[in-house]
């Protein structure tokens, strides 16, 4: 262990960082190299900032612990919840659950300096199976939720948009409005304003989003849906990536899910996937619009970094969509 | 098996301990419970010394011989990838407030939480998970004491009578009965096929969860069709997650016969309007097919409160699994 150098990133890492990405994933089906411009965009470009640690063999990477940190409103204030990404141990270095050691020493050091209660307040992440019986094992991960998706399929949907939601290229400054609406009843959630969403939306390369928007008569936004057409989790799906919309205004959330269906349908998806908290008045909504709650192989673990903020917390009033991972 | 800590002991239950543990009992849940009803000693007998899986409980006696703190837990058969084992639901653990700085410098309330769990679980024929909807307290010192993980958010099905639906049940005959019939061990052998993990609903758990339990009144609708037995449901009109309503008590349906559902639902939307309950609810893993069927009768799902824990002796256990493989319903709980 005392051989290798373990540290945070520096500039011009990216192209070590990503010959050892490149290797560790190649082997998943279907899964493309990850491309210079996208790691730009993930770590260096992230307005909340950059979070990755690496175990260097000399000019190899070893082993990379990472996080996306996302500004987010904790009770009031301006927190950082930071998701796990990239965690990886290249293939000639891995040792086994039993004997973590390389993983485990680059991780908790990542831990260390970036989490507190007056730094990263939460890590969390929907991990592999055996990122969690390590995480679980050697960093104190928990779970937060299992993820029950909300299920449509769109037999005999009108794939017209209804009138009043308009398709948008860009996010208006009025989105920080409406997000500051919808926050006064969460504990927890991403900052949702013009910076994250650009960042997150429209600056991803290779973005494939879907973004329709319910203005009122001066332009503001009332809500907003994003979507995405993708084979995974399920094939030729839609899955509502965000969803932005005070719980009191069902006549935009009407309008809306009616718009995402429609949307869904003129892209080909064959049903539409989303995914609430339980507790929001939306889950039940869903429900009601004929939407089923369906079991998945998803988990959301959670790292939290002050005792008030457990799992029992984080799941009783943290407001997450699939946008807030990077799976989607 | 008993040990000294300070001036605690600690070991397992005696006969004639429950005159000790049950004034400790109601006095400390009275105290942290306003709802609290104090236990009568035919419900303490009912849920330990008459468990057709056996008792498990650990005390901690201060030396004028009353019981300071107490670890308990109901064991139940299972069916557990094809393997009849015990796994151990835990309830009822307590400290005396009174007690509680001594116990714990003492660690006499580690040793019996410890001891509880060494003594019990283990391979079989001890058990071979240990598992509850712990409070947060709980599952604290769960995660401590007994390794707890979660296996999930628990979330129930809410079904109100004026808005779901009855779906065809074709020739199935619904009849309520006072006791559970001789065929239901075979009924249980067919329909526990989709489930990698289950409670062995056979007429000795069944009786005694169900018929013999002192004070309640559980009303119990078997479903046959052409006289075989295809499905049953309990129900009774009782508070869960602080909130009365209609309860699903138990359920299970034969997975070649789904119309058996919607005939049972149909009696229970009528057993509960009789009784004057607005609504209906139960606990049903997402991952079997009855948690869909509720649901497009208009069922809906609701979070609860809980988290549902799992813990084990067994080094790499974990819960992913039990989260697909484990069929279960509020029987499994003593929450009702």
């Amino acid at each position: 262990m005392s051989d290798y150098e373990f540290r945070p990133y520096r500039l011009d890492d990216e192209h070590a960082i990503l010959a050892t990405f490149n290797r560790v994933f190649a082997a998943d089906a279907g899964r493309r190299p990850r491309s210079l411009e996208e790691w730009r965009w993930a770590y260096s470009d992230n307005p909340a900032g950059l979070r990755v640690w690496l175990a260097l063999d000399g000019a190899t990477v070893a082993a990379h612990y990472a996080s996306l940190p996302n500004r987010t409103r904790v009770e009031g204030e301006t927190r950082v919840f930071a998701q796990i990404v990239d965690t990886m141990v290249h293939p000639d270095y891995r040792r086994g659950l039993k004997k973590p050691g390389l993983f485990v020493e680059t991780a908790r050091r990542m831990l260390a300096a970036t989490c507190g209660p007056d730094k990263d307040l939460v890590t969390y992440g929907w991990p592999t199976r055996e990122a969690w019986r390590t995480g679980k094992a050697f960093l104190d991960y928990e779970m937060v939720r299992r993820e029950s998706a909300l299920y449509s399929e769109l037999d005999g949907v009108d794939p017209t948009l209804p009138a009043g939601v308009v398709r948008a290229l860009a996010f208006p400054e009025s989105v920080a409005r409406l997000y500051e609406r919808c926050a006064a009843e969460w504990g927890a959630s991403t900052i949702r304003d013009r910076a994250w969403l650009q960042w997150r939306v429209f600056a991803r390369p290779g973005q494939d989003y879907r973004v329709l928007t319910v203005p009122d008569a001066a332009g503001a936004l009332l809500g907003y849906a994003v979507l995405r057409t993708t084979d995974w989790p399920i094939p030729g799906a839609c899955v509502l990536c965000d969803w932005l919309v005070p719980s009191d205004d069902r006549e935009t959330g009407e309008r809306l899910l009616a718009a995402v269906r429609s949307d869904a349908r003129a892209g080909g998806a064959a049903a539409v996937l989303a995914l609430f908290p339980q507790w929001s008045p939306w889950f039940l909504h869903f429900q009601e619009r004929g939407f089923l709650v369906t079991s998945t192989e998803y988990f959301m673990s959670g790292r939290n970094n002050h005792p008030r903020h457990d799992m029992f917390w984080l799941r009783d009033n943290w407001w997450y969509q699939p946008l807030d991972l990077d799976l989607f | 098996m008993a040990s000294e800590a300070a001036d605690f002991l600690v070991r397992p239950y005696q006969p004639g301990d429950e005159g000790a543990i049950l004034p400790s009992f109601n006095c400390v849940f009275a105290a942290i419970d306003p709802t609290f009803t104090p236990r009568s000693a035919e419900e303490w007998r009912w849920r330990y010394a008459e468990n057709p899986a056996g008792l498990r409980i650990y005390v901690v006696l201060a030396p004028g011989g009353e019981v300071v703190a107490h670890q308990a837990g109901m064991p139940i058969a299972m069916v557990h990838k094809g393997e009849r084992v015990h796994w151990n639901q835990v309830v009822d653990s307590f400290t005396d407030p009174a007690h509680e700085r001594g116990l714990h410098r003492s660690g006499a309330f580690l040793r019996a939480a410890q001891e509880f769990n060494d003594v019990y679980g283990g391979p079989p024929p001890r058990d071979q998970i240990m598992y509850g909807l712990p409070v947060r307290r709980a599952f604290r010192i769960g995660q401590k004491l007994l390794k707890y993980q979660t296996v999930r958010n628990q979330n129930e099905l809410r079904g109100e009578l004026g808005r779901v639906a009855l779906g065809a049940a074709g020739a199935i005959e619904v009849e309520e009965v006072a006791a559970f019939p001789e065929d239901v061990d075979a009924f249980f052998e067919r329909a526990r096929a989709p489930f990698g993990a289950v409670a062995a609903r056979e007429r000795a758990f069944l009786d005694w969860r169900f018929v013999r339990r002192p004070a309640t009144r559980y009303r119990i609708a078997l479903a046959r069709l052409a006289g075989e037995l295809v499905g049953y449901a309990v129900y009774r009109r009782a508070a869960f997650d602080l909130r009365e309503s209609g309860l699903v008590c138990d359920w299970l349906i034969d997975p070649a016969r789904r119309a058996a559902g919607n005939a049972l639902r149909a009696w229970l939307v009528e057993t509960a309007r009789a009784e004057g309950a607005g609504e209906l609810r139960t606990l049903l893993p997402e991952t079997c097919a009855d948690f869909r069927e509720f649901q497009q009768v208009g069922w809906r799902v609701h979070p609860t409160s809980y988290f549902l824990a799992a813990g084990s002796y067994f080094s790499g256990f974990h819960t992913l699994d039990l989260y697909w493989d484990w069929y279960y319903t509020l029987a499994e709980f003593d929450l009702c």
